[in-house]
């Protein structure tokens, strides 16, 4: 036998596929007609068929695994949160200046030092990025071509952060982007805070909802709040611990007014609140380090980060602290 | 005080919205919407990522590139495609761009003298398919994985690829001819040459 050649297979699969003018049509068929191993090649092409159909079908229908996926939701919500604290515009929190984009004056709280810090690949600024070398590849395709498609550096889709950096700070980006997102929640909690002193500045400009502030009392509420609104999953929740464990004492100390996910209007209380973390220390002992307004599987929870408890973080439901609802638990890690 | 255009509202039900409802939200500032849009289409996206770079963290790393793209030019789209298709594109891009970084490293040439598409194994110990997928070019691959894999009509493939219809159909056609070689679909009963190519040719055709 004589195999066809590579560029005769692609002739010949052309051809089985009808995308052949009539002329080159005619010359694979005079070919299958008049040559051996056309006629092989072709009838082996075809018989092939039904195996290809099943080998490729088999692929199908693999979802994303759970600690990926739930990777890309926090990365997603800390950059949609920064995007929203941006969109706010600058403003001040009492007399401590913050620009549009963080870095300006001396803020109490540094979301833009934490969040590129701790978050390359989501929270560093676009215009920063490094813009890679023109490609020679002519049929790229991508954003660019699509009118209003997402734009990049060098025509395509920008990679926000170099693989290399990426690899560099491995495994911490889950836990970054939760920083990230607790970075920029607070960022947005300032900003909201400011909104609500400014009856000229609407804090819907920002898709947000202004909500009271916890302004920290002389009881538990005292402890630093965020509200990020991230969706946590069993997996995840150790890193909200992980990542409120490890925030710059600087933002600890900041007030924020949280972005509240609907129906934690009532913890948004202090009072309320108070009773939600003295009824999590009563079940789990130790003392709440931070709080963030989150959800917990698709629901509305408080994540509580404890410090000497037997538990190091947990998830509470709207009800915690409520006449016979307890601590309202949804999850625990030890 | 004015609610933000498709912002969404307590009791809202983010599950009940289409696709360009939830990217007006996030345009107009609602934080939870594309997260949401992300959701309802991730494993799909997925899939294309895992399937086109064949590494699982680099697919991770591929889509999550891609969805913080189109996250934060979210204001740019103008509905001239579908939501979902503009999606897979800019996933699309954000493959190709790795492979053509990990092109970059040094590969088997293809021999000029023995350009016959036989596979380059035993039809006993043929490629598995996701090595042989992985063995295609990248435009024929990303067109199989696109319709024959993931079922996407021809269309929506050529839409996401920004290509004709028929040049999707021809990187199929080519594509498949190819794996059949790879497969040991093509060969003869007896023992034949090995493939000595890597990376093949794009051919002729359309695309």
């Amino acid at each position: 036998m004589s195999p066809i050649s590579e560029d005769d297979l692609d002739r010949l699969a052309n051809y089985a596929a009808g995308v052949l003018d009539a002329a080159e049509a005619a010359e694979v068929e005079r070919l299958i007609a008049g040559e051996p191993a056309w006629a092989r090649a072709h009838a082996r092409l075809s018989a092939a068929q039904p195996r290809l159909d099943e080998a490729l079908s088999g692929l199908a229908g693999e979802p994303m695994p759970a600690d990926l996926a739930a990777r890309l939701d926090l990365a997603i919500a800390a950059t949609a949160g920064e995007l929203a604290a941006r969109r706010v515009g600058p403003h001040e929190v009492g007399s401590v200046p913050i620009g549009a984009d963080g870095a300006a004056g001396a803020p109490r709280v540094a979301p833009r030092q934490a969040g590129a810090g701790a978050l390359p690949a989501a929270a560093a600024p676009r215009e920063n990025a490094p813009s890679p070398a023109p490609t020679t590849e002519p049929r790229r395709v991508g954003p660019e071509a699509i009118p209003g498609g997402a734009p990049a550096p060098g025509g395509g889709v920008a990679t926000v952060v170099s693989l290399a950096r990426r690899r560099r700070w491995g495994r911490m980006a889950v836990g970054a982007a939760t920083a990230a997102a607790v970075v920029a929640a607070c960022f947005g909690g300032l900003t909201l805070l400011n909104n609500a002193k400014d009856p000229g500045v609407s804090s819907s400009s920002s898709g947000a909802k202004a909500a009271p502030a916890v302004r920290g009392g002389q009881g538990p509420a005292a402890v630093p709040t965020t509200a990020t609104g991230t969706d946590y999953t069993h997996d995840t929740l150790a890193l909200a611990g992980s990542t409120a464990s490890g925030r710059p004492a600087a933002s600890r100390q900041a007030e924020s007014v949280p972005n509240l996910p609907t129906g934690l209007a009532r913890l948004a209380e202090p009072a309320a609140l108070d009773g939600c973390l003295a009824a999590i220390m009563a079940a789990e002992g130790g003392r709440p380090a931070s709080v963030e307004y989150a959800r917990y599987q698709g629901q509305p929870a408080v994540i509580v980060v404890l410090a000497g408890g037997s538990a190091r973080v947990v998830a509470a439901g709207p009800d915690c602290g409520s006449p016979g609802r307890g601590a309202a638990l949804l999850d625990s890690l030890p | 005080m004015a609610r933000p255009a498709g912002t969404l509202q307590p009791g809202d039900d983010p599950a009940v919205l289409d696709d360009g409802a939830l990217l007006a939200a996030h345009v107009a500032g609602d934080p939870a919407a594309f997260g949401e849009l992300v959701r309802r289409h991730r494993d799909r996206l997925w899939a294309v990522a895992l399937r086109t770079l064949g590494d699982r963290e680099e697919a991770a790393d591929a889509l999550q590139d891609a969805m913080i793209s189109a996250l934060r030019a979210a204001d740019r789209f103008r509905g001239e495609a579908a939501v979902t298709t503009w999606l897979h594109r800019i996933v699309v891009n954000a493959c190709l761009d790795r492979i053509r970084r990990r092109q970059a490293r040094p590969t088997v040439a293809l021999a000029d003298s023995d350009p016959v598409p036989t596979p380059a194994v035993d039809s006993d110990t043929a490629l598995d398919v996701r090595a042989a997928l992985a063995r295609l070019p990248e435009e024929q691959r990303l067109a199989l994985i696109l319709v024959d894999v993931e079922g996407y009509p021809v269309s929506e493939a050529a839409a996401i690829l920004g290509v004709a219809e028929g040049t999707v159909k021809s990187r199929c056609a080519r594509g498949r001819a190819r794996l059949a070689a790879l497969l040991g679909h093509l060969r003869n009963p007896a023992p034949d040459r090995t493939v000595r190519s890597e990376t093949g040719t794009s051919g002729k055709g359309a695309g």
